[in-house]
């Protein structure tokens, strides 16, 4: 493959069919005008990518009507992009590797006779999803649009909430072989100097052959790879992105994924949904409460049951555990397997109601929720009190989905060590999770900055969020954390 | 071997030890003992529960034994059921008769020494032996320990009877110039069937049954203790206890015991203060009678001694040993004054009539 462009137009079009090889998507249109020998011209574009009609009425129209030479023969690139086409974007490029991620991204390219380099004309049009509402972030009130894949669009869609020149956005191209376009978003008087040198310095280190989503980045830049507590957070909402980047975060958008990234991402964001900023605050505290509290039960519940079961049959009154023991007569299995069939068996129940079609939502629930739980009863293979607390643990966990994949691996964890070393076990466990997560920073901030314990001033948006009219430091959250 | 690979292992060991525990079905719930015999030959009664997948249907069994202690008796049942024995949720121990006078301290050290045993165990002195309290059938429910229990707990609730937890009664025989009291149960025929019922006071001296106080001077005992509650009648009009103020003074040579107490009547007296000096003079009557009986079996119930022990430890020393002889005839002055009496009154007027000039 050239390098450059050449001045012989025949050349430049056998180079770019040359590397395109038998690919029947690659159009090539020679144009000469009707009535002049010159300029003499090859557009490039891709079926399915570019704007036909536009192309028609912007580059093909303009070039065979054209009656009037340029000026000088030299500068005919000039001529026509500034006098001839009527397409509101392009530029000159005379590197053949620029023009071509530009071809393969949607963009028409079109090689002139006698000039060095080649016009790149904005041409995108391939078929894209239409704004809908994010399916993961569904709420009753406040905006309801999400982000697409194409990276523009969700770029448009964040600078109409935030129109100040302070809204930095850099682009950048990650992936050897896909060249994903990325772009990096901060309000340039919000932001952590230090937090963004230090993402920086990350994305500059990220080698991958592609990028097909933005989790690729996520994981790529996290602080501790294998922690389960994640470091950077991800949105669908341009209103929660618009919203963490007042608050002094910094989001990457990825070409190709709806999904915003934001960092730095601390504990308690876990907790919050874009509902508690459009709803009453008392009713926001209460909600949010409750996510933290379901959250702590859905870890808690069944380690604690077990160990009781298991260890500490004295703390339990006498017809409690009359009923437990008379429930569990027949099962044949120990408890602790007992427990873990089902939850087995509910975590198969939502990872397959998640990928099944909504038509069969219904079904599966009845065969999920009534036939098997019921028939597991009846045949004894489960006891009715382990039935009813998994299940408990597992509508708990279901009020804090940013945290699903934490609740799975530490109630399994919290299990184990409950069952064998009771209450005792259980309560190590839980100590080894907060040591965890006190030791754990997302680019330079403590991960459970914000917690009330670091004073009133800095957890006015953490367990419960204040009233916004008592929030002095509203969108400087992060800003200042040196302070 | 790297770190990974121990910290694999350690989780995948932890995970195929995890069904290793034993739970709660695989064990024998005893509900309640009851003990006979003498020490290093106590016959126990022990009822457990049989369970079955329906907990209505869940039947209590007894299981009868003999041991040196109460914990090797119960040990000897474990072979009757196959299942180790769970006695955290045991709620009554009956001690019989014999073993009562006999002696409870070696029985109590070995209870309270053992962990397996809950704090909040309820002991109880059967009036014969303890194996027939805990073969009676409960009137109602399956088990005959529930029964006793809120029987116990409902007699305490009504000043009674003295009911304690054993760790309460050990602390208290323990301390001092000082002497337990424990409920005393009994069977009594109902037309054709027996049942269970608490008849009073057994009074301890040295650890060692020595009286069995009744129903109504077990009431007038437990006022003397301070506690409130329970009910007398005094010329037919009935009176509630809502207030008792103990205030006791001893010395080496003589005690007091003085009463302040609050009624409540839902009868109107027409003579309010006459009816507090009635009152008080027949709960005089009562608490006399009874400090009586305490002298004459030499069982200071209520605390004299205790009192000397802390205020006069010097001559505490010189009396402790024969404070059970002395207090025989240890002079002992009560007072009862009848702080008030609440009446409950019916309003005879109506509202329009209160309202009119």
């Amino acid at each position: 493959m050239p390098e450059y462009v050449s001045c012989d137009l025949e050349k430049n079009i056998r180079a770019v069919k040359a590397i395109f090889g038998s690919d029947g998507t690659l159009i090539c249109r020679r144009l000469q005008p009707i009535r002049l020998e010159k300029p003499r011209c090859c557009l490039f574009c891709i079926d399915g990518m570019a704007a036909a009609e536009m192309l028609n009425e912007a580059v093909v129209r303009p070039i065979s009507l054209l009656q009037v030479r340029p000026a000088r023969e030299t500068a005919i690139a000039d001529f026509l992009q500034q006098q001839v086409l009527q397409a509101c974007e392009s530029k000159q490029e005379k590197k053949m590797e620029g023009l071509l991620h530009a071809l393969l991204y949607g963009d028409a390219l079109l090689f002139v006779e006698g000039s060095d380099s080649a016009l790149i004309l904005g041409s995108k049009g391939f078929m894209k999803r239409g704004i809908t509402e994010p399916v993961s972030e569904t709420c009753l009130k406040g905006p309801r649009e999400g982000f697409v894949e194409p990276l523009l669009h969700n770029l448009a869609m964040l600078r109409r909430r935030l129109r100040t020149t302070d809204l930095k956005l850099e682009y950048f191209t990650l992936g050897t072989v896909t060249k994903t376009d990325c772009c990096l978003c901060y309000l340039g008087n919000c932001v952590d100097p230090d937090v963004l040198a230090r993402l920086r310095k990350r994305l500059e280190q990220i080698t991958i052959d592609g990028v097909i989503d933005s989790n690729y980045i996520a994981e790529l830049i996290r602080d501790k790879p294998y922690s389960l507590f994640r470091t950077t957070g991800s949105s669908e909402r341009p209103d929660v992105v618009a919203a963490k980047l007042l608050e002094g975060r910094i989001a990457i958008f990825s070409d190709g994924s709806p999904m915003a990234v934001t960092v730095p991402h601390l504990f308690l964001e876990q907790f919050q949904s874009s509902e508690d900023y459009y709803v009453d605050v008392a009713f926001a505290g209460i909600n949010r409460l409750l996510r933290i509290i379901g959250f702590f039960f859905a870890i808690s519940i069944l380690p604690v049951y077990l160990s009781l079961v298991v260890f500490h049959h004295a703390f339990m009154p006498l017809k409690l555990i009359l009923s437990i023991a008379a429930a569990r007569q027949d099962v044949p299995f120990p408890i602790f397997f007992e427990a873990l069939i089902l939850l087995g068996s509910f975590d198969i129940l939502r990872e397959a109601g998640v990928r099944t079609p909504s038509t069969m939502g219904q079904t599966l629930s009845v065969v999920g929720g009534l036939v098997i739980g019921q028939a597991a009863v009846d045949a004894r293979l489960v006891s009715v009190p382990v039935l009813i607390i998994v299940a408990l643990s597992g509508i708990c966990a279901l009020i804090a989905p940013k945290l699903k994949a934490v609740t799975l691996i530490c109630r399994l964890a919290l299990m184990c060590l409950g069952v064998n070393f009771g209450l005792y076990g259980y309560l190590l466990g839980i100590l080894m999770i907060a040591g965890l997560l006190a030791g754990q920073k997302s680019f330079g901030v403590p991960y459970l900055a914000g917690l009330p314990l670091f004073g009133a001033e800095k957890s006015e948006d953490s367990v419960i969020r204040t009233p916004f009219w008592r929030m002095k430091r509203f969108g400087r959250f992060l800003a200042g954390k040196g302070e | 071997m790297r770190k990974d690979t121990i910290f694999f292992l350690s989780g995948c060991l932890l995970i195929a030890l995890s069904g290793c525990g034993k739970d709660v079905s695989s064990l024998t719930v005893v509900t309640g003992v009851g003990i006979d015999g003498i020490e290093q030959d106590y016959q126990i009664t022990a009822e457990a529960i049989q369970l079955t997948h329906s907990d209505e249907e869940s039947q209590s069994i007894l299981l009868h034994a003999a041991g040196q202690s109460m914990t090797e008796g119960l040990n000897h049942t474990v072979p009757m059921t196959g299942r180790p024995l769970h006695c955290g949720h045991a709620q009554v121990l009956v001690i019989g008769h014999g073993t009562a006078s006999y002696g409870v301290e070696s029985l109590l050290t070995d209870i309270l020494g053992d962990n397996s045993y809950p704090v909040s165990l309820l002991p109880v002195v059967a009036e014969h032996g303890a194996a027939e309290i805990m073969e009676t059938k409960p009137v109602v429910g399956t088990l005959g320990s529930t029964e006793l229990e809120k029987l116990v707990t409902r007699g305490q609730a009504t000043c009674t009877n003295p009911a304690e937890p054993a760790v309460s009664f050990f602390q208290r025989v323990k301390a001092p110039g000082i002497e337990a009291v424990l409920p005393c149960v009994a069977l009594r025929h109902n037309g054709e069937t027996q049942v269970r019922e608490i008849v009073g006071t057994a009074v301890f001296r040295d650890m060692r049954l020595k009286k069995i106080l009744d129903v109504e001077e077990s009431r007038a005992l437990m006022w003397m203790l301070g506690r409130r509650g329970g009910e007398l009648t005094v010329d037919g009009t009935l009176f509630r206890v809502v207030g008792n103020q103990r205030t006791l003074t001893a010395d080496t040579g003589s005690g007091t015991l003085r009463l302040r107490l609050d009624l409540q009547t839902y009868v109107p007296l027409d003579n309010p203060e006459n009816w507090k000096q009635r009152v008080a003079l027949a709960l005089r009557e009562r608490c006399g009678g009874v400090m009586e009986q305490l002298r004459q079996a030499g069982c200071d119930a209520v605390g004299f001694g205790n009192l000397v022990y802390r205020r006069m430890p010097g001559d505490w020393a010189a009396l402790q040993e024969d404070w059970a002889v002395l207090f025989q005839d240890y002079p002992v002055t009560i007072s009862v004054e009848i702080v008030s009496v609440r009446e409950g009154r019916i309003e005879t007027k109506t509202a329009g009539e209160r309202m009119a000039p």
